[in-house]
């Protein structure tokens, strides 16, 4: 079955959405979303004087060079009996509607490699029949069904999840401000339907004039330093909008910014620099009549729907203006904090199609009933010195399975405990008992030499089996845990907070274990290396390392952290030296067998040294040992 | 009696048989979906790691800008000091760095406006129209097939 998608046919800008594992994704445009942009498309159409038809970016690039074959805003004319006159040829608004459909409907196709034939589109809530049939006339013609149309505020109020607030009906206003209009409309949500109770607008007022009035700004005040009008000079005007662009941007999440153009512009003195400081404040001083004059439209909405604002529950702000914290500002100071958070307000309306686009096409029960779950805490064993070592993290969808091979601890260990934990810290101790088990039988044998395969595996249902396996036995032991999701909310919250309040307290504590154990393999080492070396090392070597050994043995369950670390660079060192020594000796005695001497004894001494570091280390690394069981 | 019961567990078992059916196209599907998506994300980020190499480089071009615009303003008696040859060498520096990453400059003045590179900013009105590029008044660079910032121009 093709996809039905979302489409926001907008009056200056179009986007569409698709759903995908119960999440809305923008569809991108074919020809490479802006940089900059986000990933609507400009609802522009233009012929060329060589026949050609573009849509969108390319359609708006051209405009000035071909104004009588470009149309925008067709949207504003849509259900009139406007006829547009391109080149002797007459189109009526659905018609050029219908091309920016088309190219939704192409880029959709490249983009899912798969037919699109169905959408759901949206439109203002004042839109009247003729505009909506103008509409569903228009996606006929593109070749899309139109399954169904949907006011714009309802798909905000879908993005933001408003139809899943359960319980008494409840008022919800959306604020829409695009580049060029303004709308605001009062609805009714209960039982499931969204009822549209008055609307209101300025089709002449958006982001736009905005916009405007900070460049006006810009040059005013370089004219008044200067003396110079640059609004004549396209070159600086065009290097003006863009830096001022930026900096509103940039004043939405920061206090000042400054806009730096050397060389805007030169006169008979020579060139001229502008740097203006420009702050938050400066901006929303320039702004705030364009702000104000939203008020008229909101208190229209209200009194239309015979509502004060107290009565309004939420608030659903639409449209990149509606991102400035001026406007933010104003529509709280009316309602309070009651605006709905989380969606792109310049993507909602597009996502909110798409979701209605999956509740049409079945998709919905499909989620429902393969509605999986996620771990709400990490799961893992303890390991050598009381570390939690996860297998499963937390937020990983379940099913999962996860294993991975562990080692012993000491010499002729024959059994290991396997303790499965759940919880964020670092430390066994801090976290929730899941159960243990003891696998024994494990033939003695070195330490580190066995090969334990645990394995965790949780179902769907949340059902958690942690198993273990001795690779050379076959042996094998398992728990089955019921409870592994059975704490309540409240418990999980609990044990998250714990974690982030504990995590530099149990890291401290890690790293000391980590040390630890590390000694410990290093004395090991260090002993079997003596062992194995007999007399191919010096006595007074020998005696050297010894020391440091037993030097190690008296400091490692000590507190001091850094003694520790030294003590072990110390011996790291020592034996590094005699590893290097009986290489030498190694390769003195090649050097009078063979003619020939392998590669690396071109190495020099610093690089030997470097290379043994290396090798000494590599039977440590990536090795996990389990708690020795008595 | 019993014949009654085989019934019933028949017909228990084709539901059952639909069920199983039914759970693993699901399981397909899903399967699937999951390794379409694989595929998705390996391709997304091949074009992301493009992407933000643009963007970046995006943001360096505000600076060759003024570069170049501060090098059209040297003043005429200074232009053949050693200094002033330093500084047009940084620009090389620039251009060179922005070649090595395959940006390539795109071509403005004379000719044809092309809505796929060129933006018009301004349009010379002339009886005689051509549709080419008059002036250059930022720019444009791509990379490959890649536009990173189209050049806005001003048409005749």
């Amino acid at each position: 079955m093709s996809k039905i998608i979302g489409i926001d046919l907008g009056t200056s800008n179009s986007a569409a959405a698709y759903m995908e594992a119960g999440k809305s994704k923008m569809i991108p445009s074919a020809e490479g979303t802006t940089v900059v942009g986000g990933k609507a498309f400009p609802s522009c159409v233009a012929f060329t004087n060589d026949g050609q038809l573009l849509v969108g970016e390319p359609a708006r690039r051209q405009a000035v060079a071909n104004p009588e074959g470009t149309v925008f805003s067709a949207k504003r004319k849509m259900g009139t009996d406007h006829k547009y006159k391109i080149f002797d040829k007459e189109y009526t608004p659905q018609q050029i509607s219908a091309f920016i459909l088309q190219k939704i409907k192409k880029d959709s196709e490249l983009y899912f490699g798969d037919k699109v034939e169905k959408a759901v589109i949206t439109v203002p809530a004042y839109f009247n029949d003729a505009q909506r049939q103008a509409t569903k006339d228009a996606g006929a013609i593109a070749g899309l069904e139109v399954v169904r149309l949907v006011n714009e505020p309802t798909a905000a109020s879908f993005a933001y999840g408003l139809d899943k607030t359960k319980g008494k009906d409840q008022q919800v206003l959306v604020f829409d401000m695009g580049a060029g209009t303004l709308d605001v409309t009062v609805m009714n949500f209960g039982e499931g339907v969204f009822e549209v109770i008055s609307t209101s607008g300025d089709t002449k007022l958006g982001g736009t004039d905005m916009d405007e009035v900070l460049v006006d700004d810009i040059v005013a005040s370089f004219k008044k330093e200067q003396g110079i009008d640059l609004s004549t000079d396209k070159m600086a005007m065009q290097r003006i909008r863009e830096a001022t662009e930026k900096a509103k941007i940039e004043l939405s999440s920061t206090l000042g910014t400054e806009i730096n153009l050397p060389f805007v512009t030169a006169d008979k003195q020579g060139p001229k620099h502008m740097l203006i400081k420009i702050t938050r404040t400066k901006l929303e001083e320039l702004v705030k009549p364009i702000v104000e004059r939203c008020r008229k439209s909101i208190e229209q909405a209200m009194k239309d729907a015979k509502l004060e604002p107290s009565s309004v529950e939420k608030v659903v702000l639409v449209g990149g203006p509606t991102r400035m914290p001026i406007v933010q500002k104003f529509i709280e100071n009316i309602f309070g904090d009651k605006v709905a958070r989380g969606v792109d307000p310049m993507e909602c309306v597009a996502m909110g199609a798409a979701i209605q686009a999956a509740i049409l096409g079945g998709e919905e029960e499909v989620k429902d009933v393969l509605l999986l779950d996620i771990t709400p805490l990490t799961l893992g064993i303890e390991t050598l010195g009381g570390v939690m070592t996860p297998l499963i993290e937390r937020n990983t969808t379940i099913p999962a399975e996860k294993s991975q091979v562990f080692s012993t601890a000491a010499n002729n260990q024959t059994s290991v405990e396997i303790h499965a934990l759940q919880g964020e810290r670092s430390m066994a101790t801090g976290n929730r008992t899941l159960g243990r088990f003891i696998l024994d039988g494990i033939p003695p044998s070195p330490r580190g030499v066995p090969q334990i395969e645990v394995k965790f595996d949780i179902d769907a249902n949340g059902i958690l089996t942690v198993g273990a396996k001795d690779k050379a036995t076959g042996k094998e032991q398992h728990i089955t845990i019921k409870d592994s999701s059975a704490l309540s909310k409240e418990e999980i919250e609990k044990m998250k907070k714990e974690a982030e309040k504990f995590a530099s307290e149990d890291r401290k504590q890690k790293e000391m274990i980590d040390i630890r154990n590390k000694t410990d393999n290093l004395i090991y080492t260090c002993e079997k290396a003596i062992k194995d070396a007999g007399d191919k090392i010096k006595p007074e070597s020998k005696k050297d390392i010894e020391e440091k050994i037993e030097e190690l043995k008296k400091i490692k369950d000590g507190k001091d952290l850094e003694a520790l670390k030294k003590a072990n660079q110390g011996l790291e060192d020592a034996i590094q030296k005699i590893g290097a020594a009986m290489y030498e000796g190694a390769k003195a005695k090649s050097e009078s067998n063979q003619s020939t001497p392998p590669e690396p004894n071109e190495s020099d001494s610093k690089n030997e040294k470097d290379s043994k570091k290396k090798d000494g280390q590599e039977p440590i690394e990536g090795e996990f040992e389990e708690e020795p069981k008595k | 009696m019993q014949e009654k019961e085989t019934k019933k567990l028949k017909k228990k078992l084709e539901e059952e048989r639909a069920k199983a059916q039914k759970y693993l196209k699901g399981w397909q599907r899903t399967k699937a979906d999951y390794m379409n998506r694989e595929r998705e994300i390996e391709k997304e980020r091949e074009s992301w790691v493009k992407f933000s190499n643009s963007k970046l480089i995006l943001d360096f071009l505000h600076l060759l800008d003024s570069l170049n615009r501060c090098l059209m303003h040297i003043p005429k008696e200074s232009k053949g000091q050693e200094w002033v040859q330093g500084v047009i060498q940084i620009k090389r520096q620039f251009e060179n760095f922005l070649k090595t990453q395959g940006v390539e400059k795109i071509k403005t003045v004379g000719e044809l406006f092309d809505h796929n590179c060129h933006e018009a900013v301004d349009r010379i009105q002339s009886k005689n129209f051509q549709n080419i590029v008059a002036s250059e008044i930022q720019a444009g660079y791509k990379m490959g097939e890649h536009i990173i910032r189209v050049a806005k121009v001003i048409i005749k």
